[in-house]
């Protein structure tokens, strides 16, 4: 069960890169954080600083400005000899299994690297923990001995899965974890995160474009649109009452299996525009199909509602996408 | 012509050590003008190249079996001549990454009227003309100024609105899309989807993706493969509704879906078969629920749009 104990706090995060014409502002004054066992799922497109945010999370960017927090204490300006207890709680599991194991490395001097980076262990300590890994993930501990290239893409993205788990973190960034996995396999994936996640009670920052996935796996979701965070709220309430019309296009964009949602589909204009050129006033306001004139001019800063819900928009809830939900109950 | 297409026992296989092994494994499959099919399956199912082969444009390497009938036209026999006049102005093809499918170095305007120029006797002006309205057809705005861009001054969504009117500027028959909006944001995909459904003019489509969803949006039939075989096709409704093969049925429950009680998912066990594994039987046997020894020692044939011996019935739970 998650709890209020927050394992990673960000405070106005900002991430800026230098790119030929000025600077790239890809993480733009977002406050974030993740409770213990939560599943905190980051959405938007590409551009959005979706993967930089997570990223920077880990202390992988170093961030421009803002501070981050891993359990209370101040970790944004740490070196990395500082860091190495942060590293071994949190690990990553990246999109795709195919680049993200070395495919000459045998599975398991894979998941034993980074037992050998954190711990003075002997080898035989490391093959039984790595086995111990392998298990968990729901793979036979005689597959240690194999190269990570025998194996298909569900069997890879598990061996991905034990590394992260071998160090026992607290918090596991997964970044698309099944989108380049085939359908039939996407499920057993999924469903392994979730019980490793009843099991050990560890939180998941999870980046994906995939509204139906999110809303399976999140606890809460954080909207992001060319750096900025839109929309963030508990992600039952989020899916079923979108306050951003970002959040309700992206929503209403998910294809759908049913007539009635393709027909009021919100479809937007354009694409998103560059992170360099960012327009003026509310980002979102050329591809937003109820923006009034004061939308270009003033920027609607990320306000808390009632509700508890956080959006950026000055007509929150305006628009709303038409979604069909089942139930199973 | 009373079919866009006609695919008889279709075979496509790629040498391998153990001899050559077949990835398309005697396909027959028919699509009617004006018809939106989806063939839905995973990678290794077979898709692709068959897609590919329906234009003949698969791999060198690979060697195709019976007959892609188009008219009285065998695509598979048909000299190099013959099949270079029917591709891209009967049937054409619009792939997933836009970027790598168009020429960097040529303007779209230049790479469009080379098409219609090698396809019809009219002159440079004339062939502009029909660049022009293609490219107001999908939806591409200030297409005027478009037409002297190059590819990589375009976004990812509007590269590929350039590839879909390169494929219909010589009105074809018939369009294959393989994947068109996997490579797109989901915001993008929105607008490709609803060109595909509704802009396509007289051309049938069809469209090649793994994912049900993006079929039953865009499509009026659905054809799944499953180790290069078709094992089930219908209309939408009737697939999502009341699907009988045990691999649709599995492919349904293992997506997520906007359900408030959040179920477990409901995985398919295991992994299709790669090219070179010889499967006795039916090739989803190893991974079926309903499997017992006759899906073992025979392999089902494809009767009234099912290939299964236990063709299942009801709702999926």
């Amino acid at each position: 069960m998650s709890s209020d104990k927050k394992l990673i706090k960000a405070v106005d995060l900002s991430v800026t890169f230098k790119v030929p014409s000025g600077s790239l502002r890809a993480v733009d004054t977002v406050s974030f954080y993740v409770n213990a066992g939560e599943t905190v799922a980051i959405v938007g497109e590409s551009g959005s600083g979706k993967t930089t945010l997570a990223l920077s999370l880990m202390r992988a960017y170093a961030p421009t400005s803002g501070n981050l927090f891993f359990e209370d204490e101040d970790i944004t300006h740490l070196s990395e000899k500082a860091l190495k207890d942060f590293r071994k709680k949190v690990q990553m599991v990246f999109q795709d299994p195919y680049s993200s194991l070395d495919p000459r490395m045998t599975v398991s001097q894979v998941i034993a690297e980074p037992l050998r980076a954190h711990f003075k262990l002997s080898g035989k300590e490391r093959d039984e923990k790595a086995g111990e890994s392998l298990r968990s993930v729901g793979l036979s501990a005689d597959f240690l001995n194999r190269r990570a290239s025998q194996f298909s893409g569900g069997q890879r993205q598990r061996i991905a899965i034990a590394r992260a788990l071998a160090l026992d973190p607290k918090v596991l960034v997964a970044d698309e974890p099944v989108s380049a996995l085939d359908v039939s396999t996407q499920a057993q994936i999924v469903n392994l995160l979730q019980g490793i996640q009843e099991e050990r009670n560890i939180s998941y920052i999870l980046v994906s474009h995939d509204l139906r996935l999110v809303y399976h796996l999140a606890t809460r979701v954080v909207v992001m649109y060319l750096g900025k965070v839109v929309e963030e709220g508990a992600c039952d309430d989020v899916v079923a009452n979108p306050q951003h019309p970002y959040t309700a296009a992206l929503l209403s964009a998910v294809p759908a299996l049913d007539e009635a949602s393709r027909r009021d589909r919100i479809v937007l204009n354009g694409a998103p525009p560059s992170p360099i050129a960012r327009p003026t006033g509310c980002s979102f306001h050329p591809r937003c199909p109820i923006a009034r004139p004061e939308c270009s001019t003033n920027t609607p800063e990320l306000q808390t509602l009632p509700n508890g819900r956080k959006v950026a928009c000055f007509y929150p809830g305006e628009l709303q996408p038409h979604i069909s939900f089942t139930s199973s109950k | 012509m009373s079919n866009a297409i006609e695919i008889k026992n279709l075979v496509v296989s790629f040498p391998t050590p153990a001899g050559y092994s077949a990835v398309v494994r005697g396909i027959n499959l028919t699509i009617n003008p004006g018809d939106r099919v989806a063939i839905v399956g995973e990678s290794g199912s077979g898709k692709t190249m068959m897609g590919l082969s329906m234009l003949g444009i698969q791999p060198t390497s690979a060697q195709v079996e019976g007959e892609i009938l188009i008219g009285d036209v065998n695509m598979v026999t048909a000299p190099d001549a013959v099949a270079r006049k029917l591709r891209g102005n009967y049937i054409s093809m619009v792939f997933q990454e836009p970027l790598t499918s168009l020429n960097p170095v040529r303007t779209i305007s230049s790479q469009l009227s080379e098409s219609v120029r090698r396809h019809n006797s009219i002159g440079k002006k004339e062939a502009e003309k029909r660049v022009l309205e293609v490219l107001t057809a999908v939806g591409i705005p200030a297409p005027k100024e478009r037409m002297k861009s190059y590819p990589h001054q375009l976004s990812g969504g509007l590269r590929q609105r350039v590839m879909i009117a390169l494929a219909l500027i010589n009105k074809p028959q018939l369009v294959v899309a393989d994947e068109p909006t996997t490579a797109l944001d989901a915001t993008i995909q929105a607008q490709i989807l609803d060109l595909l459904r509704s802009g396509m003019g007289d051309a049938a489509l069809m469209l090649i993706t793994h994912d049900l969803a993006v079929a039953a949006d865009v499509c009026n039939r659905i054809v799944v493969m499953y180790a290069g075989n078709i094992v089930e096709q219908g209309p939408v409704s009737e697939i999502l509704s009341n699907p009988k093969h045990p691999y649709t049925r599995g492919l349904l429950s293992a997506i997520p879906k906007f359900d408030q009680a959040r179920p477990a998912l409901n995985p398919i066990p295991g992994s299709p078969p790669t090219i070179s594994e010889v499967v006795p039987g039916c090739r989803f046997a190893s991974r079926c629920s309903y499997a017992d020894a006759q899906c073992t020692a025979s392999e089902p044939e494809f009767i009234n749009n099912i290939a299964c011996f236990h063709p299942v019935t009801g709702a999926i739970k």
